[in-house]
């Protein structure tokens, strides 16, 4: 099944990731050799079809910022492969990566930080514009930052001003307008509306919807919102310490959660409306996340899963609980 | 439960920080509420709009040298905080009215054990108490807040445990002396779900057991829906809205309260896109005169530019200040 699990990530899919690894070293012994690892991802395989959005959730610290960086090169995998359109682009050189970096993005967290505050809001835009000399002449490239700044709800005015004259959710715009500048397929969207006030978040999340319609953007959306991601998401892939336990279409998942900690997890999001209380099951998981570095044998869950039994001190393998839908849970064995 | 005095009322309460000789930020403005015992009241705004001032100015908290309070009173069973010396509020601080911080870090020294805290924590409430039974309490609040091997944890420095375990802490050493109010200034922001889900659970389960009363500041909705008898919406300093924390969702009356009901994507949403409050929030030098949601508001007419409007009873304890209230009204929740 684990076979299975990782080549049945839909075949029409525009970015591919096959047993995707990532081990950072923890501590090391007196030559530098290391002796134990912080197991960041193991075995992450999923797929998206282009122009959707796979949305990732997980507590802190269960990888999903390291899945996103590995798709970007950001961090180099230790396993496993990257397919994009078919093309293998784990192992690129330099100079064959460079179309891929114009094409892959991320938008990330932190409005505030990620925003060169001596550069004025169009130069920050402009800047890839620049890298990859995108544009022409200067009446091109002001053009071009005209547009996008149109694109993401920004007056070309404000293309003078420094980034602390702008709020938090003009500073996120700002970000995806230079995101988009690239004119990206693939764009990452690490928390990009964690840190932004709630009644500004829906308009951010409107941003993304319609620019993917526009433009046929693929998302990964990573977020710790399981509102958001649901609203948003085709796809959902569900990590715990480093692994995926559940993925499947956003709708089936959803409906029918299998993985015990998918269960608990969905639960624990505080109900909304007075009907929403009214049927809230509330699982209450003990104790916390255990530590990554050198995570236990068998399965991850076992340490906090109400149903946790002998069997579980063997790893479990992938079931497939309906089409397309797959958990990693000896309940389902 | 019976009493029918609030053990706590907050009137007219207006905070002002000097910037400096010429100008001063009117952070709250004629803040009023009551809390009574064993009720949770929470208070939801967003960032800026003074939740943490309103609440810090309950013990005087704020920074003396450069904060005044141009109106209001804060009566605690009676007594006046917002006008008591230092020296009388200090056996109040800690013992009657405790605190719960975002970050537990900031609210512990890295220096000590767990356990040393929270024994300092006891003898400060009662310099005659005995160093065992002081462990004894100790090693007691750590159980109650569901904490395995707290012996070890006693024994523990703050760096060594987890977000989870920290707050956890941190509740333990703010219920320790059985206060009678306990602030909770976003205690689970900086938590998980699964987590968070646990210290909201014993939060509920301690009020429950020692009928503490409890003010609750988030932003986030979802856990006030869960957490909260009252709630308080707060916008530019102000208050907006008030009422019981079903009626709220179900017959929200601000127009704000109702953008941000509205723009939250409850699972069961079919729209492809987000209801959206437009514009942004105006920082505190730029606040519009009159009504602070004027150049947000949909329903905006000349007499919101100019004066802020009274609060009106729009239900039997529903307290709405908006102008045009009669004619708002949101497609989320459920107002007629
Ligand atoms: N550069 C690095 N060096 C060492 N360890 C790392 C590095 N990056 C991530 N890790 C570790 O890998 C694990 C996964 O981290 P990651 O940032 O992917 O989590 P996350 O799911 O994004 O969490 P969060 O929700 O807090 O952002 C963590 O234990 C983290 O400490
Ligand atoms: N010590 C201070 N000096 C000057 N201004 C302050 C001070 N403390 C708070 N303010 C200002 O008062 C206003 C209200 O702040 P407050 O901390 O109450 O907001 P909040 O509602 O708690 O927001 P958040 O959700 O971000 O915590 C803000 O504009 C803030 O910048
Ligand atoms: S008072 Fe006017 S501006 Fe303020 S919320 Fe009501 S209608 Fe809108
Ligand atoms: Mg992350
Ligand atoms: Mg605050």
């Amino acid at each position: 099944m684990t076979e299975q699990f990782r080549a049945n990530t839909n075949e029409n899919y525009f970015l591919k990731a096959e047993g995707l690894t990532m081990h950072f070293p923890a501590a090391s012994d007196a030559f530098g050799r290391p002796t134990s690892w912080i197991h960041g991802a193991d075995d992450v395989s999923f797929a998206v079809p282009k122009g959707k959005t796979l949305g990732v959730v997980g507590e802190s610290g269960c990888g999903k910022s390291t899945v996103g960086k590995m798709l970007l090169n950001i961090y180099r995998p230790t396993g496993g492969r990257i397919f994009y359109e078919g093309r293998d682009i784990t192992d690129l050189s330099p100079k064959e990566r460079r179309p891929y970096v114009k094409k892959m993005q991320l938008v990330w967290q932190d409005p505030y930080s990620s925003l060169d505050p001596r550069l004025r809001a169009g130069d920050i835009i402009a800047e890839p514009i620049d890298n990859f000399r995108l544009a022409k002449n200067r009446a091109e490239r002001a053009e071009k930052v005209e547009r996008l700044m149109k694109m993401c709800g920004l007056y070309p005015e404000m293309a003078l001003h420094y980034p602390h004259q702008f709020s938090g959710g003009q500073r996120q715009r700002i970000c995806i307008a230079r995101a988009l500048a690239t004119d990206p397929e693939f764009v990452v969207c690490d928390e990009a509306v964690s840190a932004l006030d709630v009644s500004i978040q829906a308009q951010i999340i409107n941003l993304l919807k319609d620019l993917q319609d526009e433009l046929r953007l693929t998302y990964l959306f990573i977020s710790h919102d399981l509102n958001i991601v649901h609203f948003i998401s085709d796809e959902i892939i569900v990590m715990y310490l480093g692994q995926i336990v559940e993925r499947g279409t956003m709708e089936t998942v959803y409906r029918n959660r299998a993985h015990p900690y998918t269960r608990a997890l969905f639960s624990a999001t505080p109900a909304f409306t007075a009907a929403e209380k009214k049927n809230k099951q509330r699982i209450l998981l003990e104790g916390d996340v255990p530590s990554p570095v050198d995570p236990p044998k068998g399965c991850r869950f076992r340490s906090r899963c109400p149903y946790a039994d002998k069997r579980c001190g063997e790893e479990p393998q992938w079931s497939e609980v309906e089409e397309n839908h797959f958990v990693k849970c000896h309940l389902f064995s | 439960m019976e009493e029918k005095n609030p053990l706590l009322q907050v009137v007219d309460l207006s905070v002002d920080f000097r910037l400096n000789r010429k100008t001063a930020l009117h952070a709250v403005r004629n803040v009023s509420f009551d809390l009574y015992r064993g009720e949770t009241l929470g208070i939801v705004g967003e960032s800026g709009c003074g939740k943490s001032v309103t609440c810090m100015s309950i013990l005087q908290l704020n920074p003396a040298s450069r904060t005044r309070y141009p109106s209001g009173q804060i009566l605690f069973e009676g007594r006046d905080l917002l006008h008591m010396k230092q020296k009388q509020l200090r056996p109040i601080r800690g013992n009657e009215i405790a605190m719960v911080f975002q970050e537990p870090m900031t609210a512990m020294n890295p220096l000590f054990t767990i356990g040393d805290q929270l024994m300092e924590a006891l003898r400060v409430h009662n310099p005659r108490m005995e160093k065992a039974e002081a462990y004894e309490r100790s090693l007691e609040a750590v159980r109650s807040v569901k904490i395995p091997n707290p012996e070890r944890i006693l024994k523990s420095y703050p760096f060594t445990l987890s977000g989870g375990m920290r707050q956890r802490v941190m509740i333990a050493m703010a219920m320790i002396t059985r206060p009678k109010l306990l602030i909770c200034d976003e205690p689970t922001t900086a938590l998980d779900v699964t987590i968070q889900a646990q210290v909201l659970d014993l939060m509920n389960e301690l009020k429950q057991t020692h009928g503490t009363s409890i003010i609750f500041i988030t932003h986030d909705l979802g856990v006030i829906s869960e957490m909260a008898d009252r709630v308080l919406i707060m916008y530019g300093g102000r208050v907006c809205e008030e009422a019981d924390v079903d009626e709220l969702f179900t017959a929200p009356r601000h127009p704000y309260t109702q953008g941000l009901i509205d723009s939250h994507p409850s699972p069961d949403y079919e729209g492809e896109r987000l209801k959206v409050i437009p514009g942004s929030v105006p920082t505190l030098r730029d606040m519009p005169a009159g009504c602070p949601f004027n150049n947000r508001c949909a329903y905006a007419t000349d007499a919101c530019r100019d004066v802020f409007p009274d609060f009106e009873e729009a239900a039997p304890s529903h307290v709405v200040a908006c102008h045009n209230w009669r004619a708002a009204k949101t497609e989320g929740g459920k107002a007629e």
